[in-house]
């Protein structure tokens, strides 16, 4: 599902350098990346997502080189293949949540919807009763809990059924209580659709969870 | 595309009060420039209008401006009069037919009395509403808005100003007798009390009846009564009424053709008759001869000059405005980077979010566009007729 060969990504100003000589990720698989603050594991996903170009070396996803592929294409398939879940949950306070879970079937400006009205109001539904929100699809995000608003996040990272799930500290602005439940819906998601799902997470209680446990510490120069 | 018009929608909707602003900064930047042309054009179509029906005019020397303006919307002086001989000079010269106007009373709800021949309203086209044109001295027509300001028709009468307020010869006011109602033709016309010039002569004093004071049985009214004179106080004649019974007693002392009149209209037979007119009438010293329609388009030219300093407030309006969304763009374009970074991240293009921008501003444009129409449509015939009330 991915393959790192041989890169290197460098920050520039900062002196600081990821190498990363081999790394496999199958498919279905849940891994949890850790690694002391600043070690470079929004970097990996931001490189295994195709937001940042690594200087040298090859990141394959999905047998698609995303090196080699310019930024239009790296924008389609990012937002056909990959669903994202922020720490800040990053909901558009202007949009209730159902239009909020519906935001990237809104956003592929060039991309015919892959099904009809009908079925997404359904796949809507059905992903809001997964997570216990279906009652607060009409709701602005400012009126629900901290909660409420990663179920939220998670909903519309899953909605065009993405293969690959990368998710960004998403329990970090979570109470204790929230953190277990949000993870476990998150795997259990992740399942439930046959996504890959990786998981930046700082949180040493939590990643027993996961099928494999990746430490960036030592990709870091 | 679809999508992005739905996602500004939802935007706007959401900053609603940001975008209020917007839309009524846009909107008047939008609706002042265009009111002010519509109002402005529809002046100069009237005034011209009016102007290009009166071909010429003879007044005493003086302010053209004032002159063209007194004839054609009566409420302008003008400084002096020329005497009635000017008309029958005219009509004597057989280069145009010619109408006198004296226009210097107000009646007592400071409505125009113009006094003038029945040639005038020939000469203007009106129509009677109801009753008949004045057949004699005390009687009047009077303009279908005075009709509906004054709620008076055909049968009331009008009394004019007491001239004793600035004459010390103390003429008491006139009761005149409404003989008709003309139809509304938008002009200064509906706003004006027209009489004949004589009538107009004895609210100036130069002609007078006398009232039977024999048949007033008040006591109260007489300071001093014997068999060859009587002395009565003020309450006696409160104005003067003009009636088939007194008609016969009023005369005028002094040659009616040294009586004053205001302006004389002349309707040239052709152009070399109006030439001929105009070099006759700029020999004599004491009178103008003007042509109201070269006289409103000066004026015309004078008013787009005032108009010109306008067209550059708004132009510096519509500079603030776009200076107003630049700073608007820049400030949410910062605001917002996080919701655009997340967008990015998430596959969409720099040009949907540009659109979705773009979008934005469209919907706040289009609604400021539909709002300035809809004020325009409600505003700008209502600025109109307040203008050329002003005017008339």
């Amino acid at each position: 599902m991915i393959s790192i060969q041989d890169l290197r990504f460098d920050y520039g100003e900062k002196g600081f350098s990821l190498f990363i000589e081999s790394l496999q990720i199958e498919r279905a698989e849940k891994v949890a990346i850790v690694g002391a603050s600043g070690s470079g594991k929004t970097t990996l996903l931001d490189l295994i997502s195709g937001i940042r170009l690594p200087n040298s070396g090859s990141v394959e996803v999905d047998d698609k080189r995303l090196n080699l592929l310019n930024e239009n294409e790296r924008r389609r398939f990012r937002a056909s293949r990959i669903g994202l879940v922020f720490q800040e949950f990053e909901l558009l306070e202007y949009l209730s949540v159902r239009d909020n879970i519906l935001l990237p079937y809104r956003i592929q400006r060039f991309s015919k919807p892959t099904c009809s009205p009908d079925q997404l109001s359904e796949r809507v539904l059905e992903l809001a009763e997964r997570v216990s929100i279906a009652d607060k699809l009409h709701r602005k995000p400012q009126r629900l809990s901290q909660g409420e608003k990663q179920r939220v996040a998670i909903c519309r990272a899953l909605i065009h059924q993405p293969r690959l799930l990368l998710a960004d500290e998403p329990t970090g602005n979570l109470d204790a209580s929230n953190k277990n439940k949000i993870l476990s819906l998150l795997i259990e998601q992740a399942k439930t659709e046959d996504s890959t799902l990786i998981v930046v997470t700082h949180d040493q209680n939590l990643i027993g969870q996961f099928d494999r446990i990746i430490d960036v510490s030592g990709f870091a120069r | 595309m679809d999508s992005l018009i739905y996602l500004a929608g939802r935007y706007v909707i959401h900053h609603w009060f940001k975008s209020v602003i917007l839309i009524l900064c846009l909107t008047l930047s939008i609706f002042l420039p265009l009111a002010g042309r519509a109002v402005l054009k529809n002046l100069e179509d009237e005034l011209q209008a009016r102007a290009n029906a009166t071909p010429l005019v003879i007044g005493a020397k003086g302010s053209r401006f004032d002159l063209a303006l007194h004839t054609l919307y009566f409420d302008v002086q003008p400084g002096e009069t020329i005497p009635y001989s000017v008309n029958r000079f005219v009509i004597e010269s057989e280069f145009a037919w010619a109408i006198p106007i004296y226009s210097r009373h107000v009646s007592q709800n400071r409505i125009p009395i113009v006094g003038t021949s029945l040639g005038y309203f020939e000469f203007r086209q009106l129509r009677l509403e109801e009753g008949s044109l004045f057949s004699r001295i005390g009687q009047c027509v009077i303009g279908s808005d005075v009709a509906k300001s004054s709620q008076k028709g055909v049968g009331d009468f009008l009394l004019t100003t007491p001239e004793t307020d600035v004459n010390i010869a103390g003429i008491n006011p006139i009761k005149m007798q409404i003989t008709g109602v003309l139809t509304a033709n938008g002009t200064s016309d509906d706003q004006a009390i027209f009489t004949d010039l004589k009538t107009t002569w004895i609210i100036d004093g130069l002609g007078h009846g006398h009232q039977d004071i024999e048949e007033e049985d008040n006591p109260n009214l007489f300071l001093d009564k014997t068999d060859k004179m009587a002395t009565v106080n003020k309450g006696v004649v409160p104005y003067i009424e003009i009636t088939d019974d007194n008609l016969g007693s009023f005369h005028f002392h002094g040659k009616l053709e040294d009586f004053p009149i205001t302006a004389v209209i002349c309707d040239p037979n052709n152009e070399k008759a109006a030439t001929r007119l105009e070099g006759r009438i700029n020999t004599l010293e004491k009178l103008q001869i003007v042509a109201p329609s070269s006289v409103i388009r000066n004026l015309m030219k004078k008013i787009l000059q005032v108009k010109s300093l306008f067209d550059i407030a708004t132009i510096a309006i519509f500079a603030v405005t776009t200076l107003f969304l630049v700073l608007n763009t820049l400030l949410s374009i910062r605001l917002r980077s996080r919701e655009m970074m997340t967008m990015y991240k998430m596959g969409c293009g720099r040009f949907t979010i540009f659109g979705l921008y773009a979008w934005e501003y469209i919907i706040v444009l289009l609604a400021s566009l539909l709002l300035a129409l809809l004020l325009s449509m409600l505003l700008v015939g209502t600025l109109q007729q307040a203008v050329l009330e002003v005017v008339r």
